[in-house]
C-alpha cells in the first residue's frame, strides 16, 4: 500500500520531560537555562525568513535538543499535501535538526482553505490508504520518521469502521511512523464518548510510542449534556486524572521523551518547569520499575 | 468520499451550510445532538484564528474593543479565511476587510492603522540581512551618485496615510512612552517600517523623506528619487537623506552600474 520503510530517527531523547518554547520566554530560559529535557516547537511558528524568532530558536537549539510539533500539514486532507507546506517543514528541520518530528492524524485543508483547527477523520480503509499515502511522502520528503498524534474528539462519524487505536496501529504499521501518545487527549476523548480510556491505552501496539504530551483542557458545561464536553485547549496545568492516566501509559508503554503543553493563558516559565519536574519524577519511577 | 466530506465539514464549520444537515448525514446522533458536537470545531476555528488575528493587530483590537474586534474578525474568516497551514501568511487582507466594514466607517482611520501593524508583522519575520555599509557609498564620485540603485533591507516597509496613525499607534502601543492624547488633526504621517538587526522600528519622516525612500525601494536611482523628492520639498537635501538611510539601516545593497576609478 505504501512505498517507503521508516528512515532512521537521529540523535534520540532520553526518557525525560520536556516543555514548549515560547517567544515570550526565549530570553528566560537562555538567562536561566531550566533543567528541562528538550524544547518542543510548532513548527509553523518558524515559517518566517528571519528576525527575532530565528535567532531565538537558534540559540535554544545550541543548549536543548528540539522536538518540532506540526501543526499545518494536514495530513489527512483528501486534497492531497501542500508542497510549499511541506517544503517549508523540511528547510526547517535541515536547519535545526530536531530530535522528534511530529504531526497529527488530523486534517485542516479543505478546497484550498485552511481551517486552524486538528479536524477528526472517519476511520475506514479508504482513509488509512490516504492518510498512511501522505505520511509516506512527508516521511520521504523529511528524510525522517514522523511521530503521529491522536486527537482530541468531540463527534464521531457514521462512516467510521475501524476503532481510532485500530487506525493508529495500523498506519503505523504501513508507513514505519511512530505514535505520539497525548494522554491528555485519550482522556478528552474518552469523556466526550463515554468510554473508558484505560481501554484505549490496552488496544495501542506498544512499539511505535515515541512520545507522551500531557496537557490541561478545559470542562465545559453543556445544555442538554450532563457530564458536560472536554474541550482541549492546552490552556491550564495538567489535572489529576490525566496524571492517573500518565501513570498507567508509563506501565504500559514504558519511559518516553514526555511533553508538557500550554498554548493558552501561558504560565510563567518556572510553573511550567514544576509540572515537567512532576511528569520526570513519574517518568524516574517507571524507569526504576522497568529496571 | 473523504473529499465530499471535508468540504461539506469545512462549509459547516465555516458558517456556510446548515450544520445540523452534515451533522444528521455524517455524524453519529449518542443522545447528545451532533450539531453541537460540530459547534466545538466551528468554535475553535474562529477563536483561534480571531486571536491569531489579535495577535497581530492589537492596536486595532485596542481601538475597537474585543467584542467589535471579534465581531469584525468573524466577518473576515469567514469570507477570507486563511489559504495556507502558516498563521504567519494570514492577515494581509484584513486592513482593506476593515475599509469596506461599514460599521467601523466612523473610525476612518482604522484601516491605516491595520496597514501599519501588518508592515509591523511582515518587518518582524522578514529576512535577516545586513545594512549596506556606508563605506561602499564613500567611494562614488558625486557625479556617478544620481545614476546608482540602492535595494531596500528586506524588513523595510513604508507606510503613508492621511491619517495620524503613527502616533495612534505609538499612543496605544506603548502608552507609557507616548501619553500625550492624539488629535486626528495632526495630519498625515509618512512612516518608515525598519528593522535592521533584531527590533522593529518606526520612524516618522518627512512627505518629501518617504517619497525619496518610496522611489529607491522601488529601484529608482538615486538621481530619479531625488528628483521625485524635490517635486514635494524643493528644500529637500540629497547628502543629509541619503546620510540618514544608511544610519538607520533603510538599504541592504548597491548597484553602482558598473566599477570607478578613483
Amino acid at each position: 500500500m505504501v512505498r517507503s520503510s521508516s528512515p532512521p530517527p537521529r540523535a534520540s531523547l532520553p526518557p525525560r520531560a520536556g516543555i514548549g518554547l515560547k517567544g515570550e520566554h526565549c530570553q528566560d530560559v537562555l538567562d536561566g537555562r531550566p533543567d528541562v529535557a528538550f524544547f518542543e516547537i510548532h513548527t509553523e511558528n518558524y515559517m518566517g525568513d528571519g528576525g527575532a524568532p530565528h535567532r531565538c530558536l537558534a540559540e535554544i537549539a545550541g543548549l536543548y535538543p528540539l522536538s518540532m510539533h506540526g501543526v499545518g500539514l494536514s495530513l489527512g486532507s483528501a486534497d492531497g499535501l501542500d508542497a510549499r507546506h511541506l517544503d517549508r517543514k523540511a528547510a526547517l528541520v535541515e536547519a535545526y535538526r530536531p530530535a522528534l518530528v511530529s504531526e497529527h492524524l488530523s486534517w485542516s485543508v479543505a478546497g484550498g482553505v485552511y481551517l486552524n483547527d486538528l479536524l477528526p477523520l472517519p476511520y475506514t480503509t479508504e482513509t488509512l490508504a490516504l492518510i498512511a499515502d501522505h505520511v509516506a511522502q512527508a516521511q520521504d520528503r523529511l528524510g525522517r520518521r514522523l511521530l503521529i498524534e491522536n486527537p482530541s474528539t468531540y463527534l464521531r462519524f457514521r462512516e467510521s469502521t475501524l476503532p481510532e487505536t485500530e487506525f493508529l496501529n495500523r498506519l503505523c504499521a504501513a508507513t514505519g511512523c511512530g505514535l505520539l501518545l497525548d494522554v491528555n487527549n485519550v482522556y478528552v476523548s474518552a469523556w466526550n464518548h463515554a468510554f473508558d480510556p484505560r481501554d484505549y491505552l490496552y488496544a495501542l501496539r506498544h512499539a511505535p510510542v515515541g512520545e507522551f504530551h500531557l496537557a490541561g483542557h478545559h470542562h465545559a458545561a453543556v445544555d442538554g449534556l450532563q457530564r458536560g464536553l472536554r474541550i482541549d485547549d492546552h490552556g491550564s496545568a495538567v489535572c489529576p486524572e490525566v496524571w492517573d492516566l500518565f501513570v498507567t501509559a508509563l506501565a504500559l508503554f514504558g519511559p518516553r521523551p514526555t511533553l508538557i503543553e500550554w498554548d493558552s493563558d501561558l504560565p510563567g516559565l518556572a510553573t511550567w518547569v514544576g509540572e515537567a519536574a512532576k511528569a520526570d519524577a513519574l517518568l524516574a519511577e517507571a524507569a526504576a520499575d522497568a529496571a | 468520499m473523504p473529499r465530499d466530506i471535508q468540504t461539506a465539514f469545512r462549509d459547516a464549520v465555516l458558517g456556510r451550510v446548515d450544520p445540523a444537515a452534515f451533522a444528521a448525514a455524517h455524524l453519529v446522533d449518542d443522545g447528545f445532538d451532533p450539531a453541537r458536537r460540530l459547534q466545538v470545531h466551528r468554535n475553535n476555528t474562529l477563536i483561534t484564528l480571531t486571536e491569531a488575528l489579535g495577535a497581530v493587530f492589537p492596536v486595532v483590537r485596542r481601538l475597537v474593543g474585543d467584542d467589535f474586534f471579534a465581531f469584525a474578525a468573524r466577518r473576515f474568516i469567514e469570507g477570507r479565511p486563511p489559504a495556507s497551514g502558516t498563521l504567519i501568511d494570514y492577515g494581509a487582507g484584513f486592513a482593506a476587510h476593515l475599509a469596506g466594514l461599514d460599521a467601523a466607517a466612523g473610525l476612518p482611520y482604522l484601516a491605516d492603522v491595520a496597514r501599519l501593524e501588518w508592515a509591523w508583522h511582515e518587518s518582524f519575520h522578514a529576512a535577516d540581512a545586513s545594512p549596506l555599509d556606508p563605506a561602499r557609498l564613500a567611494k562614488v564620485p558625486q557625479d556617478r551618485l544620481p545614476s546608482i540603485r540602492l535595494v531596500a533591507h528586506p524588513a523595510v516597509r513604508l507606510i503613508d496615510s492621511a491619517w495620524p496613525v503613527g502616533r495612534i499607534w505609538t499612543a496605544n502601543a506603548d502608552p507609557a512612552r507616548d501619553p500625550d492624547p492624539v488629535s486626528l488633526d495632526e495630519g498625515p504621517n509618512y512612516l518608515l517600517v525598519l528593522r535592521p538587526l533584531y527590533d522593529v522600528r518606526l520612524r516618522f519622516l518627512t512627505h518629501a523623506e518617504w517619497v525619496f525612500i518610496v522611489n529607491l525601494s522601488r529601484q529608482a536611482s538615486v538621481g530619479g528619487a531625488w528628483s521625485a523628492a524635490i517635486d514635494v520639498d524643493s528644500t529637500f537635501e540629497l547628502s543629509q537623506a541619503l546620510r540618514d538611510c544608511l544610519t538607520s539601516g533603510v538599504f541592504h545593497g548597491v548597484d553602482l552600474g558598473g566599477p570607478f576609478t578613483e
